[in-house]
Order: C-alpha cells, then sequence, then structure tokens
C-alpha cells in the first residue's frame, strides 16, 4: 500500500469525484440557521471525525454530544459555530486521549488497546501519530478543512498546522512503508 | 485521481453509522443542562468583586523566559554555578560561555537603571504552581498574577468564561494544555492560568474557585500590595507547591554548544531559582507534544518533545541540588538518539569548565 502525499496546502481537496465529493459537504461553512439545523446536519460526520480521532464510536458519540452542547450554551454569541464545533471536538478527543493514555499507563499497557478501527496499517499509523498531528491530518484529509480553520481548531497558527501536517504525513509515509 | 490518503480515511470512518437521533438529541439537552448548572455552582461560588493589581510575573510566564524573573543589577557570579557538557565521540564544542553583563542574563535582570526607592514601591507579581506531590510532569496549573493597566483582550476562538464576575479566556495552548486569561473583576491586574494535562472543565472549576489574596489593588501597584490567589477549588489530588523567592545574590549563567553535523545540544544553566524553573517548566509542558520524566547524573529529569522551526526538539530540563536550573536543548537527531545523549552528559570541574571557555573563545 502506498499513501500520496504531497506538501499540503491551503488549497481544498480535490473536487469533482471520489473523496472530493465527499467532501463538499465537509466544507460546507454557511451558517446553520438553528442549532437543530447544524445538529441534523453535521452530527454523523462529525462523530465519525471523532471517531478517526479517538478510535472508539461511543467515545466518539460521547466528545460529540459534549461538544455540541458547548455549541448550544453558546449559540447566540458564536459567529462561526461550525468551527467552534470542530474546536470542541479536538480538545474533548484530546481529553479522552489523555485520561486513556493515563489509565494506560496505570495498566502498564504498552499500546492503544481501546482501538475498534480496523486493523489496518493506515489506523496503527494513525494511532501512532500525537494527538494534534492526528487531529490535524483526520480534520485536513478526513473532514476537508482548510489549514486556517484547522488552525481555528486547533488554537494554533496556519503556519504551525503546515509543519504539523508536513511532519505527520511524513510519519504516516515512514511507517507505511516500513 | 483520489489521493489514497482521503480515500484511506473515508474507507476508515465512512461506513460508521451514527444518525442524528432524537435520543442523540436529547442526550444533548442533558448534557447543556449539566454544563448549565456547573456554571450556576462556579458563578454562586464566586461573589465578591476581586480587585487587584500588579505582575511582572505574568509578562516572565508568558515569554516564558527565566531572564524575566526580576534581578538585581549587580554584575553575574558563576563561581557557584555547575557546568555541564556532553562528552560524545565526534561531538565538537563551539561555545562554552559564562553570561555575563553582556550575555543573556542581562535581558533577563531587572533595568538596569533600577531605583531601589521605585522597586519598594512596585511589588512583584506572584507565580504560583500547583501539581501532584513530587510529580513534575503530572498534571500541573501555573498561575500568574501582576499588574496592569490594560485589559485582556480575547483572541478568536476563545472560549469565554465566567470568572468571579469577569471574563475569562479559555484557549488550548497546546497538546494537553490550556491557558486562561483575565482581569480580576474591579482591578487593574491580570492573572494567567496555564495547564497541563487538566481538562477545560478543570481549569475553569480551579479558575472559579481562585480567590485573590488582595482585593484593594490599583495601578500602579503599591508596596503592601499583595499578589497571588487562595485556590478553593482544586483538581484532585493537586496540591500547591511552593516557589521560592528568586535568590538574592546576581544573575548568573552558562551556556555550552556542542554541534555534530545537523545535530546540536546547548547546555544553558542559570542561577534563578525556583522561579526560572517552574516559568520554564510552565512553557516547556503547554506547548509540548510529548512529555515523560528521565535521570541524568541521579537527577529527576523532565523530557519534552516539541516542534520548533527546524523540525522537532528535545527539551532536558531540571534543577540540581543547589538549586541552579539546567537546560538541554537537543535539535537535529531522531528520538532514539536522546537517551544517549542524555547519558553522556557530564558534569565539569571548575578548572575543566574554565579551560573549556578558553579554549572555544
Amino acid at each position: 500500500m502506498s499513501i500520496t502525499v504531497g506538501a499540503p496546502t491551503d488549497a481544498p481537496p480535490e473536487a469533482g469525484e471520489g473523496a472530493g465529493q465527499r467532501m463538499s459537504a465537509e466544507v460546507t461553512v454557511e451558517r446553520a440557521a438553528t442549532f437543530d439545523d447544524l445538529f441534523r446536519r453535521r452530527y454523523e460526520p462529525m462523530v465519525r471525525v471523532a471517531f478517526l480521532l479517538v478510535g472508539s464510536q461511543a467515545e466518539a458519540e460521547d466528545v460529540v454530544q459534549d461538544a455540541f452542547a458547548r455549541v448550544e450554551l453558546r449559540w447566540s454569541r458564536i459567529d462561526n459555530p461550525e468551527g467552534y464545533l470542530h474546536r470542541c471536538v479536538v480538545n474533548r478527543s484530546h481529553d479522552v486521549l489523555r485520561r486513556r493514555r493515563l489509565e494506560q499507563r496505570f495498566r502498564l499497557l504498552r499500546r492503544d488497546e481501546t482501538s475498534e478501527l480496523q486493523v489496518d496499517e493506515l489506523a496503527d499509523a494513525l494511532a501512532a501519530l500525537s494527538p494534534r498531528r492526528r487531529a490535524a491530518v483526520v480534520l485536513r484529509y478526513y473532514a476537508g478543512l482548510r489549514e486556517r480553520e484547522i488552525a481555528e481548531a486547533l488554537g494554533v497558527r496556519p503556519g504551525t498546522v503546515k509543519s504539523m501536517l508536513h511532519r505527520a504525513l511524513s510519519e504516516l509515509r515512514e511507517v507505511i512503508e516500513r | 485521481m483520489t489521493p489514497p490518503l482521503e480515500d484511506h480515511l473515508h474507507r476508515l470512518a465512512d461506513d460508521l453509522a451514527a444518525p442524528a437521533t432524537p435520543e442523540a438529541r436529547a442526550a444533548v439537552r442533558r448534557r447543556v443542562g449539566v454544563l448549565r448548572r456547573r456554571r450556576r455552582a462556579r458563578t454562586a461560588v464566586g461573589g465578591g468583586v476581586v480587585a487587584v493589581a500588579l505582575v511582572a510575573g505574568v509578562a516572565a510566564l508568558q515569554r516564558d523566559d527565566p531572564a524575566d524573573v526580576e534581578m538585581g543589577p549587580a554584575g553575574p557570579d558563576t563561581a557557584a554555578l555547575p557546568a555541564f557538557t556532553v562528552d560524545r565521540e565526534g561531538w565538537e564544542v563551539i561555545e562554552a560561555v559564562d553570561l555575563g553583563v553582556d550575555e543573556d542574563v542581562e535581558d533577563l535582570a531587572a533595568p538596569v537603571q533600577a531605583d531601589p526607592a521605585e522597586d519598594a514601591a512596585a511589588p512583584e507579581g506572584s507565580l504560583q504552581v500547583f501539581r501532584r506531590p513530587g510529580q513534575l510532569t503530572g498534571p500541573s496549573a501555573f498561575l500568574s498574577h501582576g499588574p496592569a493597566s490594560d485589559a485582556v483582550v480575547p483572541e478568536e476562538g476563545d472560549e469565554t468564561v465566567s470568572l468571579n464576575g469577569a471574563d475569562g479566556f479559555l484557549r488550548p495552548a497546546g497538546f494537553d494544555a490550556y491557558s486562561l486569561l483575565w482581569n480580576p473583576a474591579g482591578s487593574d491586574s491580570h492573572a494567567v492560568l496555564r495547564t497541563y494535562g487538566l481538562s477545560s472543565d478543570e481549569v475553569e472549576a480551579f479558575a472559579a474557585g481562585l480567590r485573590a489574596k488582595d482585593d484593594a489593588i490599583s495601578y500602579p501597584p503599591a508596596a503592601d500590595d499583595v499578589f497571588g490567589f487562595e485556590a478553593t477549588e482544586l483538581p484532585a489530588g493537586i496540591e500547591e507547591d511552593p516557589v521560592a523567592s528568586p535568590p538574592a545574590g546576581p544573575p548568573a549563567g552558562r551556556r555550552t554548544v556542542l554541534e555534530r553535523d545537523r545535530a546540536r545540544v546547548e547546555v544553558t544553566i542559570d542561577n534563578l531559582g525556583d522561579r526560572s524553573f517552574e516559568s520554564r517548566l510552565a512553557e516547556l509542558l503547554t506547548t509540548a507534544e510529548g512529555v515523560s520524566e528521565g535521570r541524568v547524573l541521579d537527577r529527576t529529569v523532565v523530557v519534552v518533545e516539541r516542534v520548533g522551526d527546524g523540525g522537532t526538539q528535545w527539551n532536558l530540563t531540571w534543577q540540581d541540588a543547589r538549586g541552579a536550573v539546567v537546560d538541554v536543548l537537543i535539535t537535529g537527531v531522531d528520538a532514539a538518539s536522546v537517551p544517549g545523549v542524555a547519558e553522556d552528559i557530564r558534569e565539569l570541574r571548575a578548572d575543566a569548565w574554565r579551560a573549556l571557555v578558553a579554549e572555544s573563545g
């Protein structure tokens, strides 16, 4: 298996076929008219994003429900609910991974044994990335976010996203080609 | 042509079914209720208006430069400082220097034209540290408080949280880290809470439980103003770890730089005490990609992996038995090489250090 890893750019993902078509809905940034509109439209896609981040559907749904609750709580004060939602999902996912890491350290587990991601070289490689790099990869190559949007979700500068993606892709390539 | 990485991610996740059902919506409503109740409880605990002022420590902590710690204007005294090098074949010492009045330490010192009367009238900002006893790499909170004439300005994407009548601005600061900035209500002061290993809920609860030690501070601060907080809502297992005042002597430092091909090691030492160490630790932990503990020369060392401009870098930081703060920055090597470099760190005798300085100069 090989992974195509070009230098990350801020251009949107390829449109017109395959993943590009799938992601065209992901990059829609119009503000939902109501919270329930946003919930209906984005709940399942966000669970999938969270699933790629935490590797467990139950925890992914927990993360996303918590994130939506925080968005609803601040609905009238948020200019970009979708951006805020991404940020909440990433932060809550980090909380899950941190808690899991502590538990694993306590149990002296050597690897993530809670992942439900299918046995797959890429899944393993993804799980081996640091949480922030994993989030950058998932938001860029699955959710189809631009670097600027990823930077907002991760709370870093766009230049840092570029660097994180570059390093993450290098790591993925190393692992896959090993 | 679809890039295989994107395709692969879709194969991993697209089969997952998680429709936006009424049950899921109800779960979100329940969660909203929990969050609202939690916030009301925190706000109720808040209460009084806190008036504070001050902070030099805040600026120091924000820049996380040990040199920012206020020190007297006297010249450096490196005699009591240890010196370290890396005894590794093929590595060349390209710099070995005592940091003097024209070196880095001065940048960290108080204004050169310090006025004793002004110093006495301008109390230093506070730095408080909270962690599990003896666990430098565990969940930690670094709280600085100082005078400020300007209001904290939120950044885009900050989460606004209510803190005893003031708005605080919470933002992720790195993996597993948050920063929370606010002006305590009714005060000219500025507080910065930087955390590592705590969830955002824990950070908010901790901050909401902070009570200023002095609620009558205005800008400019007076000599009898007291900075700092009493923490009433500590996360489980966390205690305040006292930070000693900077030592009375003049600031001093040493730096050794070694290189081999693209690899580089910089060893920096200062005598600025707990505050320097904790400020450095705050910066490292809140910008870390990975954190662990190690042993160097029989001391517990905090090992932090970060991403810098030149790629991944590692910091090994510790406080030696004499209180000196040591930071070893390693770049241009892979992760597997770091333990070897750490094992080869050696302390130099005074005469060996002097010879090295003379040789490298």
